[in-house]
């Protein structure tokens, strides 16, 4: 340490044990002003209705069989949601051959890949009774953080308490197509075949902004931090 | 969610956010709910069984004579995990061929085959239409496994269809050397013969039995294998030619092969709800005659 910082410590030292000094001086007169300041965070809550999602469990279906789902998506939260980004993916999928079509017919001919598999399953989708899209299956698997609400970053897609609801139906297509020279139906292929759709939600917040003051803390709450950020939990 | 997990998550979410809003990152709340769902195919499988020990459910005979009668019961078994509608029955393919179009000429013929000197070797036949309308289809029977009432007999002794008419009435895969005045013939002949008309499909015949019940068809649940029983006998025509010799001497060292097809059908697609589901979503339904209905 050289001695010029030397110096430094010492002068500061110095004003601060006049400072102390003056600290312990008669103080008759005073006044003290203070300010409470609340900060309490939102919570961001998308939910899905145990009764109003799509989580079938299907097996032994056959062309043309069909079913519907309600997906239903609430802000259960105090915060605007901003946007709901999907992510679809298809898994536990496996190529079979139930009937042996590669022995009967020729190689191949019992093979396919997931997509196709995927391609036989139609997708109608309605929003609040509005129809929104018919597709298949395959269209939908690898979709990313799709925006489904149809809104741009500032605008808020659902507010707190209100819902979306998706009619979602499924029909496994019937395609009266048979393979060359043969009596077997093309569709014979996907026999025994099984796939899982996992699909994610993912609400976002809407963009920080300069708040003013929402209430008078001292007023509206008695002062109790507890039950305000208890209230938040709606 | 239960409240105290939620407020947990709040305050978590919270702390969250401080630290990503001093990052200089403005999204930074957000929720994901996950769901899950699964889906999977059934199978419709068909095998053709016996319904005894050394009871083939083929025809491969050799060495006929006129009288010849053939009796055959094919056992059809669901072997899939989805009810069967219907079985149509079909000849896709025949292949015909003659002593007199296999050995050729007449001296090689009479060295190999003994008889080929009688007259009949000359006009030996070589139409396979008319060797098919030697052999009467007199019987077809749905349902024999049981009898009663789910016994059906769709064709009797006296309809006189031969293998010709079925031959040519028969959606086939494969074209027919016949014109359509012929095929046409031979349909509305077929038509006429059948006992219940309902059994005919476009040009096949549905070859189990239709009960408007639970056991329609071959479902999975309850068990129901049907069995077709099929009688076919080479006629035994006593007509005479000018040399007195049978007309159907030209028949003999004549030989057919026919391809019968059964196709399995599966029942229309249906609307699935909660009450068509078993355990893990195993659509039950789908295992019985009409969906369950």
């Amino acid at each position: 340490m050289d001695i010029k910082k030397k110096l430094g410590i010492g002068v500061l030292t110095g004003a601060l044990g006049l400072s102390l000094v003056g600290g312990g001086t008669w103080a008759a007169f005073n006044d003290v002003e203070e300010t409470q300041n609340l900060f309490v965070t939102g919570i961001l809550d998308l939910q899905i209705g145990e009764q109003t999602t799509i989580d079938f469990q299907l097996d032994n279906l056959k062309p043309g069989d069909h079913w519907s789902e309600t997906l239903v998506l609430r802000n259960g939260g105090t915060l605007d949601i901003n946007q709901i980004l999907t992510t679809i993916e298809v898994g536990g999928w496996n190529n079979e051959d139930a009937l042996d079509l590669n022995t009967k017919l020729w190689p191949g001919a019992g093979d396919n890949e997931l997509e196709d598999f995927l391609a036989q399953f139609e997708v109608s989708i309605s929003r609040d009774g509005t129809h929104l899209v018919t597709t298949t299956l395959d269209q939908l698997n690898g979709i990313t953080n799709a925006e489904m609400t149809g809104t741009d970053a500032a605008t808020a897609a659902l507010n707190p308490g209100d819902e979306i609801s998706y009619e979602v139906s499924f029909l496994f297509k019937e395609v009266d197509e048979t393979f060359d020279n043969s009596r077997f139906q093309v569709q014979n292929k996907y026999q025994d075949e099984e796939a899982e759709i996992s699909m994610k939600f993912e609400a976002t917040q809407m963009p920080g902004e300069e708040r003013g003051n929402d209430m008078d803390f001292g007023i509206e709450s008695n002062g109790d931090l507890n039950s305000l950020v208890e209230g938040q939990n709606k | 969610m239960k409240l105290k997990k939620k407020l947990m998550m709040g305050s978590m979410s919270a702390a969250m956010g401080l630290s990503l809003v001093a990052g200089g990152t403005y999204a930074a709340f957000n929720d994901v709910e996950d769901t899950s769902a699964a889906f999977a195919a059934g199978t419709l499988e068909m095998d053709l069984e016996q319904v005894a020990e050394g009871k083939p459910f083929t025809f491969e005979v050799v060495n006929l004579k006129p009288g010849d009668t053939m009796t055959r019961d094919i056992k059809f078994v669901n072997k899939g995990s989805l009810a069967i509608k219907e079985v149509l029955m079909a000849i896709e393919n025949m292949q015909f061929a003659s002593i007199g179009t296999v050995l050729g000429d007449e001296p090689q013929a009479e060295m190999m085959f003994p008889g080929s000197g009688d007259s009949w070797f000359d006009n030996v036949n070589t139409d396979p239409l008319a060797f098919l309308d030697q052999f009467r289809v007199s019987i077809i029977t749905l349902g024999a496994e049981s009898g009663g009432d789910y016994q059906k007999e769709l064709l009797g002794q006296d309809d006189n269809v031969t293998l010709k008419d079925f031959y040519l009435a028969s959606d086939s895969l494969n074209s027919k050397d016949a014109s359509s005045s012929q095929i046409n013939a031979a349909r509305s002949k077929v038509y006429d013969a059948i006992n219940h008309k309902n059994y005919i499909k476009g040009h096949r015949l549905n070859v189990t039995t239709e009960t408007n019940n639970g056991w329609e068809g071959l479902p999975v649940d309850p068990t129901d294998p049907d069995v077709l029983r099929l009688k076919i006998e080479f006629i035994d025509d006593q007509d005479k030619d000018e040399y007195g010799e049978y007309e159907q001497n030209i028949y003999q060292a004549n030989g057919a092969m026919l391809t019968f097809s059964f196709e399995a059908t599966q029942w229309e697609g249906q609307e699935i709800t909660e009450d068509d589901l078993g355990e893990n979503g195993y659509i039950e339904t789908n295992e019985q005659a009409n969906n369950g209905e």
